[in-house]
């Protein structure tokens, strides 16, 4: 599988580089913004431009995965690789890794980035560093870590809901490749199989999430402490007091067990469009 | 070698390939003949399981088409299917990578006689020229069944000589071909046995010899006899 893999990024080096490139240009722009502007104001153009990019680039990586996907399932290309001896599982587990390496490095990449750049940006302007202790507070209360922390979570879980989506996209193409191959309408169908297959998972796992988390609370009687100690503050309270009640209450180790139910059942997600992916290869496969 | 038992194939309702049932035996070459969209093209994609039947088995050595027989059949398909970016030093990388038996030195040999540069680019190349890059990283590789599918598509008429005489040269009594070709002339004198495929069905498929001394004729005048329908076979 590491054989193929290797060609999985040969073949598509050049738009990886392109990319890149755009990501470490516009990086280099908000950069140089930072360490010669005076005033904070003058990075909101680099800083759009980062972020518009960056997410762009995740998008793009997506669907360019997803195009090749398609096109090499579905002309002569394939014969590449459906050729060698080479299992389904392999052919399709390259392809699946390869969009996991891809958008977890660009993710990531831009992730750093952003961090870097937020890093300068408070320890240039004081003031900004302030507000930040709010969004620490909240942190801390709702989360029961660090702001930084917080953000890492969020840039995994950004991840993960990229890579269940291109799951689900490789799934739909693979169905359309196979299934519906010579079906009149198999374009208009892999759309609906891919809007229904993610509404339909979607709701399952939110209706399960939600049936294991109410449990959960219940157990640790969450909205019980939490309307308690809201029913015990002064009239005068602020919203730093409103925190500390929170603080109090067992809200944050109720986030992390949904967290890991969250990250449980995207993995479960992620086998079954791979295993079904290699099943329908398997058996359909028709260059 | 190779049986294939009451293969079917089915593209939506169009029938490419119905109920074939054929035997491929061990040191034997074997002409695949047939009109376009006879379905010699899905057989043989088939065969290299590149494509499964609607119904019906293939067997390669006893065993179903996978990883195994994937090691020892050679494919040469009639249409380009490098990847873009792959100059012809490329393509072997690639076959060399994949498949144990790629012979480089023998890659390499093959494509100075067929006047191929390693610089040049595999996609770029007219439909001869890419035929030739299709024969040569196939017969590079040391298999236990060829089939060439159109391999003298778009050669032209002074090298396919040349093209013909290595295939010749890679034939011994280890290894089978299933050369299908609409230039029945140019396989008369090299085929055992011959095939006759016509909308999807086989024909007949006999010795080249027998077919000779029964018909009194070329194979090239029986398959114009077959296609034309002419005669009982």
């Amino acid at each position: 599988m590491l054989r193929l893999l290797k060609y999985e990024f040969r073949k598509r080096i050049a738009t990886l580089s392109v990319v890149l490139a755009i990501l470490l240009l516009t990086q280099g722009w908000a950069l140089f913004c930072l360490c010669t502007k005076e005033h904070a104001d003058q990075l909101v153009l680099p800083f759009t431009f980062l972020i518009i990019f960056g997410f762009l680039g995740t998008v793009f990586l997506f669907f360019d995965g997803v195009s090749t996907f398609s096109s090499e399932f579905s002309d002569k290309k394939g014969y590449m690789m459906f050729l060698t001896p080479n299992s389904p599982g392999a052919i399709v587990g390259a392809k699946f890794l390869y969009a996991v390496i891809t958008v977890v490095g660009g993710y990531s990449l831009f992730h750093l980035f952003a961090y870097w750049d937020y890093s300068l940006f408070i320890n240039k302007w004081e003031n900004v560093k302030e507000g930040t202790k709010v969004l620490e507070q909240i942190a801390r209360a709702m989360f029961g870590m660090s702001l930084g922390n917080v953000t890492l979570y969020g840039m995994v879980f950004g991840i993960i809901r990229m890579l269940t989506l291109i799951a689900f996209g490789y799934l739909a193409v693979t169905i359309s490749t196979t299934v519906l191959a010579n079906h009149k309408y198999k374009v208009f169908l892999t759309i609906a199989v891919f809007v229904g297959v993610l509404v339909l998972v979607g709701v399952l796992t939110s209706a399960a999430t939600n049936f294991l988390m109410e449990t959960l609370t219940d157990q640790i009687g969450l909205s019980q402490s939490l309307e308690t100690g809201m029913t015990a503050l002064p009239e005068e309270s602020n919203f730093f007091d409103i925190l500390k009640v929170i603080e109090k209450t067992k809200m944050a180790e109720a986030m992390h067990v949904g967290m890991v139910i969250d990250v449980g059942f995207s993995v479960l997600q992620w086998a079954a469009a791979y295993f079904l992916s290699v099943v329908l290869v398997k058996k359909k496969v028709s260059l | 070698m190779l049986k294939c038992e009451s293969l079917t194939k089915k593209y939506g309702s169009k029938l490419a390939v119905h109920n074939l049932t054929l035997n491929i035996e061990k040191g034997k070459v074997y002409a695949l003949l047939g009109s376009n969209g006879s379905g010699k093209t899905t057989l043989m994609k088939m065969i290299a399981g590149l494509t499964h039947p609607t119904s019906g088995t293939i067997l390669y050595e006893n065993q179903p088409i996978g990883i195994a027989s994937k090691k020892e059949i050679a494919y040469m398909p009639t249409d380009s299917f490098f990847y873009k970016y792959m100059s012809i030093k490329d393509v072997g990388k690639y076959y060399k990578d994949f498949f144990q038996d790629f012979d480089e030195e023998k890659y390499k040999e093959l494509l100075e006689r067929m006047e191929l540069s390693e610089k040049l680019k595999a996609s770029s190349l007219s439909t001869g020229l890419g035929a030739k890059l299709k024969l040569c990283v196939t017969l590079a590789r040391k298999a236990k069944l060829y089939m060439l599918d159109e391999p003298l598509n778009g050669i032209d008429i002074i090298a396919r000589e040349q093209v013909m005489n290595t295939i010749l040269e890679a034939m011994n009594e280890e290894n089978s071909f299933i050369i299908s070709s609409h230039l029945v002339d140019e396989l008369e004198t090299v085929i055992d046995e011959a095939i006759f495929i016509k909308n999807g069905v086989l024909e007949l498929n006999r010795s080249a010899e027998e077919l000779r001394a029964q018909y009194n004729n070329s194979i090239s005048e029986i398959y114009k006899m077959i296609y034309l329908g002419k005669g009982e076979f």
